[in-house]
């Protein structure tokens, strides 16, 4: 009973999942149209426990060997609904059938596919609870197998298939290579909690080598969740198959859950003390980190199609997310280790709300039929996919070409934009870490990566209009722009606003850390109470 | 003498043996049924390494070995809704090719 309340959030998120899932086996447009209200509705009831919990609720008691509920975890929860809303109303079906929009081509599998998102979401806020192996692994396949079916239902064409088929076997490769490393985690220290794990191994002088190799399984692992270096190059393909909606949603709920997984299972790899990760984990995570902004960068400068472009710059950023994750287990000292974490939260939301942005703003640009045929049929309209696509479309539509411009210039780190502050936060503990050569080359990345995302804005503002360039094969393209659809312009002018505002808050960093370090309290021992009181006294100098 | 008895080591080498030839099965085989059943015995591997660890732990902690058998259950469960999902995904493309082959689908490219 004490679970239930504990986890009150995730059991009101699969509850209504399964309703919708009884809703999809009922006929009529209304069921269909009634579906996201009633995914919102979800969302929201969530969103109220979770801030319940984070202001007071008590923690029921006999739960926190297996989940934990405090700050971290409710940090990771409130984000993830906030996004998740932003991300639902970019899906919104808008169509007067509620089979979809635009991009989006669900038919009658409407309910299903809003099912499916609350459980992918339920699966991530499961990642930032779960202390237990178990749970955590869980959690982790929670958050990943309804995407691969999203992907395949979300566009009634062949690429959708393709992109589903790969998306799953690299799937279900990464999760063995997770669960063999899981094995060797519960195998060597004999406990399946990770706080359990943390206290065997923060007992030990020195790792056996097979906890060593099962650690690197674990990371390659999860790379695949982040899309980072050595498990990244199924990213590009995916995001092009799926709808353009579902994009932005996997560029997102997979990448945090493998994040915080991450996190967890690094610290419980540390013996609960971040200082004290062997040198072996922390060189290759700056290895990981480093190869995969600069892929993911390079590999953006030669894109042609925005959404592949998109997932090269999904790439990039988890690189620099993992540059946070290197000083939290590298830094010597404790507030350099709390910045790095705080940098790690605070960018996962600068980037939610701007990578929802940028995919709002391509949903509502003039679009064109799909490229793609299947099985004979006339394909739906798509959104605007490849640069020939935008050429012009900031001058003919002034209002989106500004959005799409402040995303962009907060993708590369612009000043007084969210996404400065996000680098701000991940370079500032780097620096006083002594990452320098880490730091040095995040920002030549982010110099280079400013080389694609201008692009992007240079085609739409100083391109001629497709129209007005024309031949006869762009006269016979019917051009509709979708800047009707109220949810897109809802959740573009709330990420945008989010945005702002945490991009005015410039304590966000202390403030983060001092919400999150203790508790990412895997193993409480006397000495985290002493170092708490070093970084209490160290951050109100 | 030593030879005689199994010891963890055997199970973990059975374990880690079936995952191997799993993982290059599934980098090397092209037919996409036979990349599943590779993952397949990458899980079942791993389900060997968990029970002989659990069995490793049963004299010192008996949650443990609970543990490690309850750990395998759940994996089992996730093999085989990944079962369910590939079965159904590869017969959506085999409508349209009449292939298995995982070359045969080339359309996403760049």
């Amino acid at each position: 009973m004490n679970f239930l309340i504990a986890l009150a959030p995730e059991v009101v998120l699969t509850g209504v999942a399964c309703l919708l899932f009884v809703m999809a086996a009922l006929p009529g447009a209304g069921i269909r149209r009634a579906a996201p209200w009633v995914t919102l509705l979800a969302l929201l009831a969530a969103g109220l426990m979770v801030g319940c919990r984070m202001t007071g609720w008590a923690e029921p008691e006999g739960v926190r060997e297996t989940v934990l509920l405090s700050g971290f975890a409710g940090y990771i929860k409130v984000i993830s609904l906030v996004v998740g809303v932003l991300l639902l109303l970019v899906n919104w079906p808008t169509n007067r059938d509620g089979s979809g929009n635009p991009t989006l081509s669900l038919s009658s599998e409407g309910p299903e596919y809003f099912g499916l998102m609350l459980l992918s979401i339920t699966g991530l806020l499961l990642v930032a609870s779960a202390n237990d192996m178990i749970l955590l692994f869980l959690a982790i396949e929670l958050a990943s197998i309804p995407t691969y079916v999203m992907v395949s239902i979300s566009r009634p064409i062949s690429v959708a298939q393709e992109a589903a088929v790969k998306y799953f076997f690299l799937g279900a490769f990464s999760a063995a290579l997770t669960l063999f490393g899981l094995s060797f985690l519960f195998g060597t220290t004999g406990s399946v909690t990770l706080t359990g794990v943390a206290n065997v191994i923060g007992g030990w002088e020195s790792m056996p080598g097979w906890l060593i190799l099962g650690g690197m399984m674990l990371l390659a692992g999860l790379a695949f969740k982040l899309a980072a270096f050595p498990l990244h190059f199924y990213a590009p393909d995916v995001y092009t198959g799926a709808a353009t909606p579902l994009t932005a949603f996997l560029s997102y709920v997979p990448k945090a859950a493998g994040m915080v997984a991450l996190i967890r299972v690094l610290y419980a790899l540390a013996g609960g003390m971040p200082g004290e990760l062997p040198q072996v984990f922390v060189t290759t995570l700056w290895l990981v980190a480093v190869l995969t902004m600069t892929v993911g960068n390079v590999l953006g400068l030669m894109q042609q199609n925005v959404k592949r472009l998109m997932a090269c710059s999904s790439i990039a950023h988890s690189g620099y997310m993992l540059t946070g994750v290197v000083v939290l287990f590298g830094a010597a000292s404790i507030v350099d280790r709390a910045g790095g974490l705080a940098g790690v939260l605070f960018y996962l939301t600068a980037y939610g709300l701007t990578n929802v942005g940028i995919f709002a703003v391509l949903m509502m640009l003039p679009a064109k039929p799909d490229p793609f045929v299947y099985d004979g049929k006339v394909p739906p309209a798509t959104t605007a996919e490849t640069f020939s696509d935008l050429a012009g479309t900031g001058r003919t539509h002034v209002g989106l070409g500004l959005v799409m411009a402040a995303c962009c210039f907060s993708l590369i780190g612009i000043p007084l934009t969210v996404g400065f502050l996000g680098k701000f936060y991940l370079l500032r503990p780097a620096l006083a870490g002594e990452f320098y050569w880490l730091a040095l080359i995040t920002v030549v990345n982010a110099a280079i990566s400013a080389g694609y995302y201008l692009r992007i804005l240079a085609t739409m503002f100083l391109k001629e209009p497709r129209a007005a360039a024309g031949g006869v094969e762009a006269a016979a393209e019917p051009v509709t722009a979708n800047l009707r659809t109220r949810p897109l312009l809802i959740s573009a002018i709330i990420a945008a606003g989010l945005g702002v505002l945490l991009g005015t808050y410039l304590d966000a960093a202390s403030a983060l850390r001092t919400l999150t370090l203790n508790s990412l309290d895997v193993a409480p021992r006397a000495v985290d109470s002493s170092s708490e009181g070093e970084l209490v006294a160290s951050l109100s100098e | 003498m030593a030879m005689t008895q199994l010891t963890l080591q055997h199970f973990l080498a059975v374990g880690s043996i079936m995952f191997t030839l799993g993982m290059i099965g599934f980098l090397c085989r092209r037919n996409m049924i036979i990349m599943f059943l590779c993952t397949e015995l990458m899980f079942q591997g791993i389900a060997i390494n968990l029970i002989a660890f659990g069995r490793y732990h049963y004299a010192s902690k008996v949650e443990a070995f609970l543990a490690s058998q309850s750990f395998v259950i759940f994996l089992l469960v996730v093999a085989a809704a990944e079962a369910a999902l590939a079965l159904g995904l590869v017969v959506l493309l085999y409508r349209h090719k009449q292939t298995l082959d995982s070359q045969a689908w080339q359309e996403l490219k760049g």
